[in-house]
């Protein structure tokens, strides 16, 4: 949990973004979600996904449900909870704060 | 995720194991179906333990997880060794439950508020008097007085202060109750509602008012029923006529703190119940009444009690003016009055057991400290056992507070299991204290669990898991992996177990010397000399509803004496007004012809009236002069003292009576005079001293009079035979009364001896109980001592080896091995001594010729302790000396 990880800090911010769109992803389509929308460039690491999304279910903001799948197979799909929307927007912000900040600094040095 | 949710995680940890590697597996399967490799899968996946561990911490209650984790392990290592178990329950239960037993007495009789409205409010109003004791005994017109000048009280009432005994007639059944005489205020001031029918009110407490009655919920439960209609039934008391009015709540068990009285009758009844007549609604010299008050809404109690000591010095001011002697009236200007909180009703029963109640309280606590200090030492010594599987735990890594927390919770296994058993041998105990503290009569306390109780086991319990388990968790959390690896000696944990025994030693010294202390007391009670034979007297009063002083009743009491004095194996019958030590007194200023009193001086002897044959029936012997004899009966019809000189009235003075107001001349054929209208009496006889209040007092100076001439009331008859224990003669005095007089009975039949063990109750319970403690803390102590000299042993067993290898002799190897414990012994015996000097001054009360810094009484206390642990000790040092070197080098 503590190791760093180049998408640390930011992997909330997308799990929750992509879930708002579009409830009910389980684990695996929700790293390739990431990896599409980001055209390819943001990798995650597979297996530490979940510890990040079992920490954001105790945190309240996603809640999970099992549901079987075609295959027959059982999966955990997320949803985000009233408290994920307000936590989503806050991170938001927080990012467009950091970007516009760290572009300033690229831009006038 | 809930908290809910998470704690259902602990107890199904597999399950969410599983649902975690499903979640993990299904990541795979889908990365499959997408067409990738499964092995490339699997390696992007990562370490799938590593997220799983992290997952599974996140999504449960860790602490609660781990809890349950160190609680099996602990059942699991405490089930291997159902000895050690049974021991350390056993001496925790015995710890817990004395503790618990003596706090719900001592909730009981000094906490517990009464269940009555706003109990805080009511105050108790005390009584002091010139000589400095003190009292709560007021007379009618006294409580009128306070109730009718005071502006601090909402309301007052009088109670007599002690329960009677009262013969009724309930539908034709005969049978003895208690009732507690109330003025008709009772009900009102302690705001109280019926369970049914109605309570005592101000009407029926005036003279001539029919005679009503209230009677307890348990009264009503055992005679009645509960049958409602009991409202308006009646019985017969002393053949009138009363009428149940209603009945007092069940929480209710009246304002007298160990009484249950099955009847509340109000004052105006007195004379049905205490017989003689209703002068004591007007005279000032009644004084059987304890009076409790309510404070005003928001007045503080020192404002009342300044008050109220106003007013009642304006009367004893008007008192004083009235007489000219200066004794009597600095016998009026010296009494006060004060307020005593009664939230937990009238202080009587608090008064004589508070004491010996929180001492109790230090000795059983001293006797958990002492429990705890033991295991400990013993969870230590096995501590050095698992040192091997401490190391492991450490090395791979468990945490410092991990280790603590382990074996805590070893300790609070016990613990638990400690109370549990504590609760058993509380309730055991417990009422056998009662029972003891009832002293032949009834004790009814309230000791239903409360919340004080609950409160109370919850943080005994805490606090003996930690006083058994800080020391070997501190020890194991300090385990060190290099240090341990390196030194195996472990010689800091020997030094823990070492001060931990050293506790021990001193705590058992306190108790040892407590016990002695109190033991010599009692011993001391049982051998002095009282002035009286304790053995072979029988004592009884007569049951009868006859006035005490009908010439019939004489007849019979004199006819009853003569009989039974004829009966074989009887020595001697007399009666007396008043029964030595039995806690009746009654005392007088006495004027002694040919001595002057120093100014202010004034005489005061305790009295008593005595039949012939009194001396010889109590032992104490007459002196000088001659016994009372059928001569001194005549003059009881001398009625006359406006006359001449009334002839024949006579009296034996004692010793010390003889000493201080006679010196060297001879009292007898001189006269005393006693009384307002002074009667004379002709001195005729000196009889040795004797104790007369309790046994503890100094003899007192004594005045006999003959029964006949001074009679108050019933006498106790007393039957001294030649056996020591007399109850044999009960049957055949029971025989010669029927033949006398078929209407009378037998009353108060008891020994003398029993009537003298009564008085000394406090003394008898803490000598019994103090010997108990005393005595187990000596078995544990020496089981402290043989568990930490064995263990000891044990490491040392190569060492010994290598001594013996290079020619130390058994003698000196067991030397070795006593010297530590003479070492242990010495720190504890100093700790012991210098604390129990300090704790024993405050039991000074409770003793009697024993002084509690005597070097005699902690000299035996040593010793005994000495013997014991070197007992304990020797035992492992002697296996120490028997080992072979060859095996002890081979031993590891």
């Amino acid at each position: 949990m503590s190791k760093p990880d180049s998408l640390q800090g930011s992997l909330d911010l997308l799990v929750l973004k992509i879930l708002s769109s579009r409830p009910g992803l389980h684990g695996y389509a929700l790293m390739t979600a990431i990896h599409a929308a980001s055209r390819d460039v943001l990798h995650v690491e597979e297996g530490s996904l979940y510890p990040a999304l079992h920490r954001m279910e105790e945190a309240g903001w996603i809640r999970a449900e099992w549901m079987t799948k075609d295959s027959g197979r059982r999966a955990r799909a997320y949803e985000l909870t009233a408290a994920g929307k307000k936590q989503l927007t806050a991170e938001e912000s927080r990012w467009q704060a950091v970007t516009a900040a760290v572009n300033r600094v690229l831009r006038t040095v | 995720m809930s908290l809910w949710s998470r704690l259902f995680n602990v107890v199904r940890g597999d399950r969410l194991i599983h649902e975690i590697d499903e979640e993990f597996e299904s990541h795979v399967a889908d990365a499959v179906a997408e067409g990738r490799d499964s092995a490339e899968a699997r390696r992007a996946f990562g370490a799938a333990l590593r997220h799983r561990e992290a997952s599974r911490d996140i999504r449960r209650v860790m602490w609660l997880d781990d809890f349950l984790m160190d609680l099996r392990y602990a059942a699991r290592t405490l089930a291997r060794q159902p000895g050690f178990l049974a021991a350390a329950v056993l001496s925790l239960g015995l710890g817990i439950g004395a503790n618990t037993a003596i706090f719900s007495l001592i909730d009981a009789v000094m906490l517990r508020a009464m269940p009555v409205s706003e109990p805080q409010q009511l105050v108790q109003i005390t009584r002091s008097y010139a000589g400095g004791q003190t009292g709560g005994n007021f007379s009618y017109p006294l409580f009128e007085y306070l109730r009718d000048g005071n502006h601090v009280f909402s309301g007052l009432f009088a109670q007599s202060s002690s329960v009677n005994r009262v013969r009724i007639d309930v539908h034709g059944v005969t049978e003895r109750v208690n009732a507690a005489l109330v003025s008709g205020s009772y009900h009102a001031v302690l705001g109280m509602t019926a369970a049914t029918g109605r309570l005592l009110v101000a009407e029926d407490d005036v003279p001539g008012a029919p005679a009503v009655a209230v009677i307890s919920y348990r009264y009503w439960q055992r005679h009645f029923a509960r049958d409602p209609s009991v409202v308006g039934a009646t019985f017969s008391l002393e053949s009138a006529a009363v009428t149940i009015v209603g009945v007092t709540p069940p929480e209710f068990f009246g304002t007298l703190p160990g009484t249950d009285p099955d009847l509340t009758l109000p004052l105006s009844m007195a004379r049905l119940v205490r017989g003689g007549d209703d002068m004591w609604r007007r005279l000032d010299g009644y004084n059987f009444l304890s009076v409790m008050a309510r404070l005003r809404a928001g007045t503080r109690s020192d404002h009342a009690a300044a008050e109220l000591r106003t007013i009642f010095s304006n009367r004893l001011q008007a008192q004083a003016s009235r007489t000219h002697d200066p004794n009597e009236r600095r016998r009026i200007l010296g009494q006060g009055v004060g307020l005593v909180s009664a939230r937990s009703g009238f202080i009587w029963l608090r008064l004589r057991f508070s004491e010996p109640l929180l001492i109790l309280m230090v000795i059983v606590a001293l006797v958990l400290l002492l429990a705890c200090a033991n295991l400990s030492s013993l969870i230590l010594a096995r501590a050095a056992a698992r040192q091997r599987e401490i190391l492991v735990r450490c090395a791979i890594g468990a945490g410092r507070g991990r280790l603590i927390r382990q074996f805590l919770t070893e300790s609070l296994v016990l613990a638990v299991l400690g109370s549990l058993a504590g609760v058993v041998l509380a309730i055991w105990f417990g009422s056998g204290l009662v029972a003891m503290m009832a002293n032949g009569g009834t004790l009814m306390l309230q000791t239903t669990p409360d919340w004080r109780l609950f409160v109370f086991m919850g943080s005994i319990t805490v606090a003996t898991c930690l006083l058994v388990g800080l020391v070997p968790s501190l020890q194991a959390g300090r385990t060190n992996v290099r240090a341990a690896l390196t030194d195996v000696r472990g010689g800091a944990r020997r030094g823990l177990g070492k001060a931990l025994v050293i506790g021990q030693i001193a705590i058992s010294l306190i108790l040892l010397v407590g016990a002695t202390l109190f033991v010599g007391t009692l011993i001391k009670l049982y051998s002095i000399d009282a002035g009286f034979r304790r053995q072979g007297i029988l004592t009884f009063i007569l049951d009868t509803q006859e006035k005490p002083d009908t010439p019939h009743r004489l007849a019979v009491e004199a006819e009853l004496l003569q009989r039974i004095g004829h009966l074989p194996g009887v020595a001697s019958t007399s009666a007396a007004q008043i029964l030595f030590i039995s806690g009746g007194g009654w005392n007088g200023s006495v004027h002694v012809e040919g001595y002057t009193p120093a100014a202010n001086e004034e005489l005061i002897a305790d009295f008593n009236a005595v039949a012939p044959g009194f001396f010889d029936t109590t032992g104490t012997p007459i002196i000088a002069g001659r016994d009372f004899d059928e001569r001194d009966l005549q003059s009881s019809t001398l009625v006359d003292p406006a006359s001449a000189l009334p002839a024949g009235r006579v009296a034996i003075i004692n010793e010390r009576f003889a000493k201080a107001y006679f010196a060297d001349r001879s009292p007898l054929g001189r006269h005393l005079t006693v009384g307002r209208a002074p009667y004379e009496y002709e001195i005729v006889g000196i009889s040795g001293n004797a104790k007369y209040l309790d046994l503890k007092e100094a003899f007192p100076k004594t005045v006999y009079f003959a029964l006949a001439q001074k009679r108050q009331g019933a006498p106790t008859l007393l039957v001294h035979t030649a056996s020591e224990n007399p109850m044999w003669v009960v049957p055949q005095v029971e025989t010669v009364l029927r033949n006398i007089d078929p209407a009378m009975r037998l009353g108060s039949v008891r020994t003398f001896a029993e009537q003298v063990d009564r008085s000394i109750l406090n003394e008898r319970i803490m000598a019994t109980l103090g010997a108990f403690f005393g005595v187990l803390a000596l078995i544990v102590a020496c089981l402290g001592i043989f568990g930490v000299v064995a263990f000891q042993v044990a490491q040392r067993t190569r060492e010994f080896g290598i001594r013996m290898a290079l020619g130390a002799t058994q003698r000196r190897v067991t030397g070795l091995v006593l010297r530590d414990v003479s070492v242990m012994l010495l720190i504890g015996c100093a700790v012991g001594v210098a604390t129990a000097a300090g704790l024993t001054r405050v039991v000074k009360s409770l003793l009697f010729g024993v002084t509690p810094t005597d070097p005699a009484i902690f000299l035996f206390a040593i010793t005994l302790l000495a013997v014991a642990s070197f007992g304990a000790g020797y035992a492992p040092a002697w296996r120490a000396a028997r080992v072979d070197p060859t095996v002890a080098l081979r031993h590891e």
